[in-house]
């Protein structure tokens, strides 16, 4: 038995690993897919490195130096309270990738075992959990972070959770989907014959065959997250000051656009870029991942 | 390949977007052609939309604005303060708590009733029971009325109030037809019925409301016959409303704009400093905030002049005292308080408080008010106050603060007369705790009965002489951090003429003609 388990699981990783040399070899011929690839390592780059990258801190103002047009001291100006824009919008990626990755976790696992357990047992239980979802589809996903972030209350933690939240059905649908097309697949009722529990046969068989779509699904999903979040906190919802989230420095910054447009254009530059880098990557890897749909 | 040519098309509309946006920005420009003889609309951008159009429901600016187009008072205040006749052709203070009116004949509300003395009682005897101007009208003795005829009518107060006449000039005091608020119930803020020179026609809320003129008005006739009364929360949509024409006045115009006003020659500009005093209050009753040390740290810790010139940029002025200083018996001996970092982390050390404390500062949305809390939140973490900034939309703001839920709070107060009086009372004193504008729940009987005093007494110095000593005491006590008193800015085009600015921050707009 236990021979068997290892052979069996080094045949696995083999299996993945020349998957994974596969999907990068075919990404690598994508080269705007790459290109999305090199910004959004930059961004992490930029994200985790911010205090040595920023040449001020994001919440130190400076009142006798407000309004500052871009110079080689503040490079993309300052805002209304004399913060350095540049800084801000470095810091800000943190935020946003942090709000984007987390809420994106927090749809996967949940959508994704809510998924599972839905294709893969089918009958009641998938009645009932793609109904749930379905409640969950009919409202705009927007509408309904607004709601969760309401009654939660203000903060980065609910905002990552009501983002999380709102976009849980869609990851539900995609995996359960994928599930009920590999379950009666011969590998599966082979795992069933050896005699394996239900979850291991989902967590250890099925879900690592339909990871396919979603990692797509939660790339372009980070950037869909982003954007949600961003939308929030231009509204005021979850981010409070002075946390230098991109959409809360646009909605800061709109008062000025007509004197000062430079405090509104650094931060919707970034989100432009981040969320272009995203979806190009989401697509080529859309690509990679399953070459049949290229033809 | 499909699929990368749309990327590729995606990349291209991205780079011209964004040379359009740059691009984009500066041109436009008023078209002002149409002839202004012809002109017969009046329209007005405001930022705030009404609460209720019903006088004695609230008692906001925004609804005050609408409420004085449609309804007259028995008495009206001008700018230096004089009392004059309005539907009362003559007032009289018959003893220290007695007045008596009467009434001009043939007023007809936009109903079709006459007004008569029987709708005096009904309405002063509504705003009596009515919490939101409890601290205007709450003291008026609703057994006292006494109706000689239809034109005459007189009551009494529980107690002198020397600044009660001036008091009736504030939109509470209007006077409502009692058949129509009977008939409409609770509807009735929706349906509004006066007397004034504009009835009203519709009310979009969130978006306008549309007047019209009122053909039987017993004053002076408009000379325009439409009043639309937008609601443009963005100032700098406001502005640009005006520019292109799309408004002929635009209320509270920010500081970036006003040069761009007054540069334009299609546009003019109007300021007052109005009665506003904006303030940050402590909850006085709640820890630290019930230690005066910690108070007066606070205030040693902001550098009041920096945020308000950083944030109003010449808009206003900042605050000394707890009145705006065209207020009667303002105390202009009264400094800007000191800035001093070192004293603040001396007194918050003796209120045992060495390495400073977590609090909250609640403010509403109005972005002037969270760009100050911003600077104040970096201001108090020099002195280790971790400052979280808590924004509420303004209802939800109203609930909270009349519960006591806040720690630290900026709000504003605009005197509706020049009396004193209305300044201070409604904000410090004991019986307006919580809902009656006390939100500070600031507790102190010298303050207190220097308030009840003061109300009781006629202008005289001594009465002066109470004032200020209030205003100082206010200043030791520190419940409040004084921070800015406001400005009506009001862009208008060139052809708005007679627009009246009062410092109450809502205006007579039906004095206005077109030239």
């Amino acid at each position: 038995m236990e021979s068997n388990k290892v052979i069996e699981n080094k045949k696995a990783k083999k299996k993945r690993n020349s998957q994974l040399s596969d999907t990068w070899l075919r990404l690598r011929k994508d080269k705007l897919a790459l290109v999305g690839l090199t910004i959004l390592v930059i961004l992490i780059f930029v994200a985790i490195f911010a205090d040595f990258i920023a040449p001020y801190k994001y919440d130190a103002q400076d009142l006798s130096n407000i309004l500052q047009a871009p110079s080689s001291e503040h490079i993309f100006g300052t805002d209304e309270f004399g913060r350095d824009i540049f800084s801000r919008v470095v810091y800000g990626s943190r935020i946003s990738l942090q709000v984007g990755f987390i809420a994106v976790s927090i749809a996967v696992i949940i959508g994704g075992f809510l998924g599972a357990v839905a294709g893969y047992y089918s009958g009641k239980i998938d009645n009932f959990i793609m109904r749930a979802m379905d409640i969950l589809l009919s409202i705009p996903q927007i509408l309904l972070a607004i709601s969760i972030v309401a009654a939660l209350g203000n903060g980065l933690t609910n905002l990552m959770i009501a983002v999380g939240i709102s976009s849980i059905p869609q990851y539900a649908r995609i995996v359960r989907a994928a599930v009920i097309s590999i379950k009666n697949e011969e590998f599966v009722e082979a795992a069933k014959a050896t005699g394996s529990g239900d979850l291991r046969i989902i967590f250890k068989h099925i879900l690592p065959n339909c990871l396919a779509p979603i990692i797509v699904q939660a790339t372009l999903g980070v950037a869909l997250a982003i954007l949600t979040a961003a939308g929030l906190s231009f509204i005021g919802l979850g981010i409070q000051p002075p946390t230098p989230e991109w959409g809360a420095m646009l909605s800061g910054g709109r008062g000025y656009i007509r004197d000062y447009s430079y405090m509104t254009l650094f931060p919707g530059l970034a989100i432009v870029i981040t969320i272009f880098a995203l979806n190009v990557l989401g697509d080529g890897l859309r690509d990679a991942l399953d070459p049949k749909l290229k033809n | 390949m499909e699929k990368g040519k749309m990327t590729k098309i995606a990349l291209a509309l991205i780079v011209v977007l964004m040379v359009g946006m740059l691009a984009g920005c500066g041109g436009g420009g008023g078209n002002k052609s149409s002839n202004v003889e012809d002109k017969d609309e009046l329209i007005v951008a405001t930022a705030y939309d009404a609460k209720s159009l019903d006088p004695h429901a609230v008692n906001d600016v925004a609804s005050s604005n609408v409420m004085l187009q449609i309804y007259d008072t028995l008495v009206t205040i001008d700018g230096d303060g004089n009392i004059n006749p309005s539907v009362a052709e003559t007032f009289e203070q018959v003893d220290e708590v007695t007045y008596k009116f009467t009434l001009k004949k043939g007023i007809k509300f936009h109903n079709g009733e006459e007004m008569k003395a029987e709708d005096v009682k009904f309405s002063i005897e509504r705003a009596a029971n009515s919490p939101a101007i409890a601290h205007i009208f709450g003291d008026i003795d609703t057994e006292s009325f006494e109706i000689a005829d239809d034109y005459t009518i007189s009551f009494k107060l529980n107690n002198p109030n020397t600044g009660f006449l001036s008091s009736l000039a504030h939109t509470g005091g209007s006077i409502l037809n009692q058949k129509a608020v009977e008939a409409e119930g609770d509807n009735y803020g929706m349906k509004p019925v006066g007397t004034g020179p504009f009835k009203f026609v519709n009310w979009a809320k969130g978006d306008r409301v549309e007047l019209e003129k009122f053909a039987d008005y017993h004053g002076d006739e408009p000379k325009f016959s439409k009043m639309v009364i937008r609601v443009i929360p963005e100032p700098t949509n406001r502005t640009i409303e005006l520019e292109s024409g799309g408004v002929d006045v635009a209320y509270e115009i920010t500081t970036n704009d006003i040069s761009r006003i007054e540069e334009n020659e299609d546009l003019q500009l109007s300021r007052m400093i109005d009665n506003q005093i904006q303030y940050l209050g402590f909850n006085n009753q709640k820890e630290p905030f019930n230690d005066i040390k910690v108070r007066q740290a606070i205030s040693y810790a902001i550098d009041t002049t920096s945020v308000v010139e950083t944030v109003w940029r010449g808009v206003g002025k900042v605050a000394e005292g707890p009145m705006a200083p065209n207020v009667k018996y303002a105390d202009h001996s009264i400094e800007v308080h000191e800035y001093n970092v070192e004293k603040a982390k001396e007194l918050l050390a003796e209120a045992g408080y060495p390495d400073g404390f977590k609090t909250k500062l609640w403010t509403n949305e109005k972005q002037e008010r969270v760009d100050m809390a911003t600077i104040i939140q970096s201001q108090l973490k020099e002195v280790g106050i971790d400052v979280d900034i808590e924004i509420l939309e303004w209802g939800a703001y109203l609930d909270s603060l009349s519960k006591g839920e806040q720690d630290m709070f900026i709000i504003g107060w605009t005197c509706q007369t020049a009396d004193p009086d209305l300044a201070l009372y409604g904000p410090l004193s004991q019986e307006t705790l919580g809902a009656g504008a006390n939100f500070s729940f600031f507790i102190d009987d010298e303050v207190n009965d220097l308030l009840i005093k003061g109300r009781r007494i006629e202008d005289s110095p001594e009465r002066e002489a109470i004032y200020k000593k209030i205003q100082n005491r206010v200043v030791e006590q520190a419940p409040w951090v004084f921070l800015s008193n406001g400005e009506a800015v009001v862009g208008s085009a060139k052809y708005v003429k007679n627009l009246e600015l009062t410092p109450f921050g809502y205006h007579p707009l039906f004095k206005i003609y077109f030239e």
